[in-house]
Parts: C-alpha cells; sequence; structure tokens
C-alpha cells in the first residue's frame, strides 16, 4: 500500500462517494475508546482499547495520543484485522493497554486523539474508579458490603520505615516486603523508587522470593522480604520515599494453569529530615552523622632511623563513613606517604549498615630519638544524644635508633652535629642546554645495519674458499704448480732481462723459462723435457698449431744460442727475448 | 641497482630537512630552558611542545617537557613526556627519579609502583644496544666458525660457539620482544582529573571504576570516541578517548 497522504485521501473520498451511491452503509473512519471494567481495585489492570476502523487500508494512519499519567501503562499491544461482507473491506486497528493506577480515585480516562487526512478525530472519555486498598488484614466497607475482603486485603508490598523523622546524614532504614496468601506466579518488580534526596546504601535486594510466616491483624500471612535500604538524607525538609511495585500472576485456575497478572504497590512513606543543629557544631566537623570511632595501630614502635612504621587507622560506625574525612596526621619528624585506604561494610545485629575504613600509612622516621604520632580524632553528630561528639586514639611513641641529636666538644670548639632536616621534595631540574638535540634513529631502522649483516656470511664463504684452496696446495702438486707456474715465469723471464745486455747465460735462463713454464702446466719433471716432448704436451692439450711453432721455434733459437753465443747480437737477442715473452703471454693465457 | 640510488637521493632530499628542523627544535628548547628557568612554566612548555613537534625525538627534550608540564599544574601530561623520555633513555636516573615522584604524589596508587626486578632488568637496555649485541653475537659466531677451520680445539670452538649462538637468541627474542611491545602495545596516561569508565562505549553504560590524572593504562580497543583501556590490576572498561594520551 502506499504511503503518500494524498492518495490515501483520495482514496478514502472515492470509497465515501461509493458509499455514498450504494446507499446507507458504514461510517467512513472510526475511533473509540473501551475499558474493560469501570471500576478496579488498585492492583488489578484496566484494559484500555483504542480501535481505528475505516474502510480504506490503514497504514497510513498516525499513532493515537492519550494523556496516562495517572496510570502505570504497560504497551500498547496492537493488532490490525481485515474483514469483507457485503458492504467491502473493513480495516481495524486496535491498540490494547494495560494500566495501573497510581493512586486510588475517580479518574477520566480520554479524549485520544488521532490526526488522519489533515483532520484531528476524538474519542469519548472514561471515568474509572480506582478503590483504596484499606489497612492490611482488615475488612472492607465496600460494594460488596460489610466483612468482604479485597484482594489488596490478602496481598500487598508493606513498605516499613525505622524512624519518621531524622537528622540529615541520619540512617533511615527502609524494608520493602511482599505480604500473601495467595499462590502466586511470576512475582518481578516493575517500579522501583529513586530515592531522591537520600545518599542510598543497598542492604538486601531479593532474587526470588523467601518468604516466612507471620500473623497479621490475627490472619496467618507468607511475607517475603523484597529490599533492604539503609538511606542517608542529603537535605531537610520533607521527603518522600516513592512506592515499590511488583508484577505478579495469581493463579485463578490451578487445571489450566490460567492466572490474571495483578500489579500491587506499597504506600508512599513520608521523612521528615531536621537539619543538623548550629549550636555546638565542632570546628573540623564535616557532616558525618552516626555513632562512631577510631582507632589507631603502629607498628614496629621501636626501629632505626630510616626505616618505616606502618599506622593502621580505622573508623568504624553505623553512618557513612564515607562523609568522614582522613584524620589530619602531621607528625613532626617523619615522612608520611598517602595512605592506602579499604573500605568494609557490613550490616550490625539489629540490620542496620555499618562500614568500617581502613587506612594504612607508612611513616619514616628522618632522625633518631623518642618521636610521637600525635592522636587522631574523628568529630561527628551523635543523633541519639542530639550533640556532636569526638572520638580520638591515643598518641604513639616511637624510639627511632641511629640519628638524632649529638655533641662533639673538644678542644674549646662547641661543635654540633644534627641530622640534615628535610624540608620538602620536588622534582629533578631541567636538563641544561646542548650543543645538538635529536637522537639519530634507531640502529634497526638504518639500511647498512641490516647490509652489514649480509658481509659477516660472505666473509665466512671467502674464508671457507680460502682455507680448501690452501689444502689443495698443500695436497695436490700439480694444482700447486699450475697456481705458482705463473709468477715463476714472470721471475725467470726477468733473470733472462738481466742476462741479454752481455749475453752471458740469456739462451739458458730462456729456455730454463718456457720449459719449466710447460713443465708445471704438465706436471712433469722439467730436465726430461725436449723441444720435442714440450711440442708433443702442447698438441696434447690442444694448442693451436701456430701457437706450438712459435714456441718450438723459441725453444730451438734458445738451443742455437747456447752452444754457440756468438752468433747472435744483442738486438739478436732483445728480439728472441721479446718473442719469447710473447709467446709466454699468449702460453699463460691458453693453459691456465 | 636502483635501490642504493634511490636512498642516496632520499637522503639527500631530505637530509637538508631534518637539520633545518634540529636547528629550529634547538632554538626552541634553549628558549624553553630560558623561560623555566625564569619561572614561566606555561610558555616554557608551549617553546618544548613546538619543538616536540618537529619531529625530533630527544630523551633531554622530553624530560625538560615533563618538568614544564607538571610545574604548570599537569600531572597527567607530564607522566606522558617521562614515559617517552624513558623510552629513549631507559637509565636516565632524572627522568626515572622524577616518574617516582610524580607516582607518589598522584591520587590512584598503582600496583607495579617502581615495577621491580624483573620489571627494571627489562626496561634497562636501549633497543640500539639490543640490536648491537645481536649484530655482535651473530660476528663472533662467523668468527669462531672461521677459527674452528683453521685448526681451533675442539672444544674450545665448541663453548664460544654455544655462547655466541646464545647471544644470538637471547639479544634476538629481547629485541624482538621489546620492539614488538613499543610498536603494538599501546600505553597510554590519564590525562584528565578523573574519569568514569563504563562497561561499554556509551554515557549510558554502566560505570566500572574511576581513574584520577596520571594512571598508566593499556589501550587495547577503540571504538568511536571511545577506548578499551586496562589497568595494571587487570580492571579493563570503557573511557572517552579524549581523557587519555597515548604514550
Amino acid at each position: 500500500m502506499t504511503g503518500n497522504p494524498a492518495s490515501a485521501r483520495l482514496r478514502r473520498s472515492l470509497a465515501a462517494l461509493l458509499l455514498l451511491a450504494a446507499g446507507p452503509g458504514r461510517a467512513e473512519l472510526e475511533f473509540t475508546l473501551e475499558v474493560d471494567r469501570g471500576s478496579v481495585t488498585a492492583s488489578q489492570p484496566i484494559q484500555l482499547t483504542l480501535r481505528i476502523s475505516d474502510v480504506s487500508p490503514l497504514s497510513d494512519i498516525a499513532s493515537p495520543t492519550i494523556d496516562l499519567r495517572e496510570f502505570i501503562a504497560h504497551g500498547p499491544s496492537v493488532m490490525n484485522m481485515e474483514s469483507h461482507d457485503r458492504k467491502g473491506a473493513l480495516y481495524t486497528r486496535e491498540l490494547q493497554y494495560t494500566l495501573y493506577a497510581r493512586n486510588p480515585g475517580r479518574f477520566v480516562l480520554g479524549p485520544a486523539r488521532l490526526r488522519a487526512a489533515g483532520e484531528v478525530l476524538t474519542t469519548d472519555q472514561v471515568e474509572v474508579h480506582v478503590r483504596g486498598k484499606a489497612p492490611a488484614g482488615r475488612t472492607r466497607e465496600a460494594g460488596g458490603g460489610a466483612g468482604e475482603r479485597e484482594l489488596e486485603d490478602d496481598i500487598f508490598v508493606r513498605a516499613e520505615a525505622d524512624r519518621d523523622t531524622a537528622y540529615v546524614g541520619e540512617q533511615v532504614n527502609v524494608r520493602f516486603d511482599l505480604c500473601y496468601r495467595y499462590r502466586l506466579r511470576g512475582p518481578r518488580l516493575s517500579e522501583v523508587p529513586e530515592y531522591t534526596g537520600f545518599w542510598v546504601k543497598e542492604l538486601h535486594s531479593a532474587s526470588r522470593l523467601d518468604p516466612h510466616r507471620e500473623v497479621i491483624d490475627g490472619l496467618p500471612f507468607q511475607v517475603a522480604p523484597l529490599r533492604h535500604v539503609a538511606l542517608f538524607p542529603t537535605a531537610s525538609g520533607h521527603q518522600v520515599i516513592e512506592p515499590l511495585g511488583l508484577t505478579c500472576s495469581l493463579l485463578e485456575d490451578p487445571i489450566f494453569g490460567r492466572g490474571r497478572t495483578l500489579m500491587f504497590r506499597s504506600e508512599p512513606l513520608s521523612i521528615v529530615v531536621r537539619p543538623l543543629p548550629e549550636r555546638g557544631r565542632p570546628r573540623g566537623f564535616a557532616g558525618a552523622v552516626g555513632e562512631f570511632d577510631i582507632s589507631a595501630e603502629a607498628s614496629p614502635r621501636e626501629l632505626r632511623a630510616g626505616d618505616p612504621v606502618t599506622l593502621k587507622v580505622s573508623i568504624t560506625g553505623t553512618g557513612n563513613v564515607q562523609s568522614i574525612p582522613e584524620p589530619v596526621l602531621d607528625p613532626p619528624g617523619f615522612e608520611i606517604y598517602e595512605p592506602k585506604v579499604k573500605v568494609e561494610e557490613g550490616r550490625s545485629a539489629d540490620g542496620r549498615y555499618m562500614a568500617a575504613r581502613h587506612l594504612e600509612y607508612i611513616l619514616i622516621p628522618e632522625g633518631g630519638g623518642r618521636l610521637e604520632i600525635p592522636a587522631l580524632s574523628v568529630t561527628y553528630f551523635d543523633p541519639a544524644v542530639h550533640r556532636y561528639r569526638t572520638a580520638s586514639t591515643a598518641p604513639i611513641a616511637i624510639r627511632s635508633r641511629g640519628g638524632g641529636a649529638g655533641t662533639e666538644a673538644g678542644g674549646g670548639y662547641d661543635l654540633t652535629r644534627r641530622e640534615i632536616e628535610r624540608l620538602g621534595s620536588d622534582i629533578r631540574h631541567i636538563k641544561p642546554d646542548v650543543d645538538r638535540i635529536g637522537a639519530a634513529p634507531a640502529l634497526y631502522q638504518r639500511l647498512w645495519y641490516w647490509l652489514a649483516h649480509a658481509v659477516l656470511p660472505l666473509g665466512y664463504v671467502a674464508l671457507v674458499a680460502w682455507h680448501r684452496h690452501r689444502r689443495r696446495l698443500e695436497k695436490d702438486t700439480g694444482y700447486a704448480r699450475r697456481r705458482r707456474s705463473g709468477g715463476a715465469l714472470s721471475g725467470r723471464l726477468r733473470e733472462a732481462r738481466r742476462r741479454a745486455a752481455d749475453g752471458d747465460g740469456f739462451h739458458a735462463a730462456l729456455q730454463e723459462a718456457v720449459v719449466a713454464f710447460i713443465a708445471d702446466q704438465a706436471d712433469l719433471p722439467a730436465p726430461g723435457l725436449t723441444p720435442d716432448r714440450c711440442r708433443t704436451e702442447l698438441e696434447d692439450r690442444g694448442l693451436g698449431t701456430d701457437l706450438v711453432d712459435r714456441v718450438a721455434a723459441v725453444l730451438e733459437r734458445c738451443e742455437f744460442g747456447r752452444y754457440s753465443p756468438a752468433a747472435s747480437d744483442r738486438a739478436a737477442r732483445e728480439e728472441l727475448l721479446a718473442e719469447a715473452e710473447g709467446v709466454a703471454a699468449l702460453l699463460r693465457k691458453a693453459l691456465t | 641497482m636502483r635501490g642504493p640510488w634511490l636512498v642516496a637521493v632520499l637522503w639527500l632530499a631530505l637530509a637538508p630537512g631534518q637539520a633545518s628542523a634540529q636547528s629550529a627544535a634547538l632554538g626552541l628548547y634553549s628558549e624553553g630552558n630560558d623561560l623555566y628557568r625564569g619561572g614561566d612554566f606555561a610558555a616554557a612548555r608551549t617553546r618544548y611542545l613546538a619543538a616536540a613537534a618537529t619531529g625530533v625525538r630527544d630523551a633531554r627534550l622530553f624530560y625538560n617537557l615533563g618538568n614544564a608540564c607538571f610545574k604548570d599544574g599537569r600531572l597527567g601530561e607530564a607522566v606522558v613526556w617521562y614515559e617517552r623520555a624513558r623510552r629513549l633513555a631507559p637509565r636516565d636516573e632524572d627522568v626515572l627519579a622524577n616518574l617516582r615522584f610524580l607516582r607518589r604524589i598522584k591520587r590512584d596508587r598503582e600496583e607495579d609502583g617502581d615495577g621491580g626486578f624483573l620489571y627494571r632488568l627489562y626496561q634497562w637496555p636501549t633497543l640500539n644496544e639490543l640490536f648491537a649485541a645481536f649484530s655482535l653475537s651473530l660476528a663472533g659466531l662467523c668468527a669462531v666458525a672461521g677459527w674452528r677451520l683453521v685448526g681451533a680445539p675442539r672444544a674450545a670452538a665448541a663453548v664460544a660457539l654455544g655462547l655466541c649462538l646464545g647471544g644470538i637468541l637471547g639479544s634476538g627474542a629481547f629485541a624482538g620482544t621489546r620492539l614488538y611491545q613499543e610498536v603494538t602495545l599501546s600505553e597510554a596516561v590519564v590525562t584528565a582529573a578523573d574519569g568514569q569508565a563504563r562497561s561499554g562505549p556509551d554515557p549510558g553504560q554502566t560505570p566500572v571504576f574511576v581513574v584520577h590524572e596520571g594512571t598508566k593504562v593499556t589501550v587495547e580497543r577503540r571504538e568511536g570516541e571511545w577506548v578499551l583501556v586496562r589497568l595494571a590490576n587487570g580492571l579493563g572498561g570503557w573511557l572517552p578517548g579524549e581523557l587519555v594520551t597515548v604514550i
């Protein structure tokens, strides 16, 4: 269905026209108010029904309004219905409220208002009569005649205060009990007082009914405690404790388990709160009302200067101990630390709220000698005797050793040595000016730090490789000769160059250099290595013919030069040396 | 090949900015010190805060800022800055002494107090020292392995290797735990006069406890404007976020 009000109005108008055309029929929009009974007792519910009927669907109809301030209202539960007959469709919506009267009396329910299609519809008014409850256990002169008992006479919530007059801050104990003579089902609190104007300590709150038998006005009752609270008025004047409400079902048909839901409310209680007297009010009084005591205990009583003393102070009493300030403790010669505070709460033998506040101080004697923790006191107003009182502890003596004043006299000087007196404590001074500020980034935030960690394993791998190389040099002579052949060749060629100037032994040195290099590479003994054998070894290693021929030519010229040194002049020797060096370079490249 | 170049370019680009920030912070730090010595703690705090806002992290700056906050009547804020200074210089006697002093005067008594021997031991080394110990242990391990290659006695090498491995595992785990704590554990301090923690992140929820200025808490979770905090004794509750400052 659409929610557009204009189209709804149009539909309603069309429906009305059709109905008019069809002759007399049902009204277009009806709004009525009904109650299921006109007279109830305080515990009985009133079922209030607001009914809206229309020939069009009610999807765009707003919720009706009604003033129910005089009642505790549950609901509404909403029910939508649709019916059809020869006149057409009828749409009905019912809103049902369950009402319990807050007070006895005559009340007018309604009119309820409904805004629909730009108009405000109102219902008629209905008067209901809520009959008051007679004092518990007494018969009532009610509609039924003398001697007839109302339900509220047999089931009621009893509220009792231990006093109706109290001083500001004085403890008032209020108990709420359910008194009943029928079987009840599903009791639950539906209304709890807010205790406006009181500081509250709850002493008991029932999670289920735990009744005991009690005779009330000559009749046996089950009495179940519901709540027990200690109230401390915070302001003078006329204070009211609102009712406590309990909803439960009363079993009417035990076979089919049928029952009806009822609500029972206690009577409101009125307390007259008097202000505390101004006369005789001592200095330092902080508002504690009740009866209090204070005790103190220190241990150890003998100790060395600088060792701690534990001072336990307890304030107990039947009153609000939270309203008592911490006792002023400032004994000379002690350093005092903030106390540890613990509060224990409980109930006295007569069920009243009582509490103990334990304070544990640490005191450190600053010097030696006989010290004293002075008397501690608590000032309060005692409502039982209507005057202010003070409870005090006795002073406690502490003997501190190892410090204290001492006098040294001698040589005519009067030298007095004393303990350094501590005057107070404060934070340490600021850091001085600096040339640079700002901490470097943390190591783990730097790239080089992590790169350095990669170097460590690499270094280890290099060490392992070097170690293997050394081991092989020691064990494998062929490998060792090959590895060293390059260096040996360079040395021998240098020797040959040195001899090239005068020619003495030049050819032999040059031949030895080349042959020894080939012997080292082939791991052969150099003395037996002839030029032909050299050629064969080089060819076996796959060297090119050109290079082999050039090596053979160098060796041949060296051989020739050894036996006819006069045949070669210096220039020829230089040329042969250059050729030998070229060949050696090619051999080194080819063999290593 | 692009990595080292990128690092070098970034360093060259950022280095002048860092230098100018440090220079500005140094000037503000000196101004703050002068104002503090003159008794103008509120103005000193402003200068120190401006220095800290440049991004410079320095234990001395944070410590002096804590002092200025305390003298200006901001106990909770002072605890925040002292704790930040302690993270950079965990063995600084001045920082530790002032934290002890504040713990004594604040309203909530914290159970950890000075933290006990184990906690002090845990806080004793800096993160840099822990990472340096890790690196030295690793270098030692490589050196001992090399020593063993070139013929070190088997027993002596085994002992040395064990020590180095222990050093690597111990310092690595220690550094990792501390780093994890600093990065993930969100510690905070109550900076409002007091705050009522509730059972849920809503003003309508049941109050569960009250904390006062200067109390250290651990922030476990955030939800909107609210934070779930836990006290040292295990109590947990939701506080409006503006009441606490993360260390």
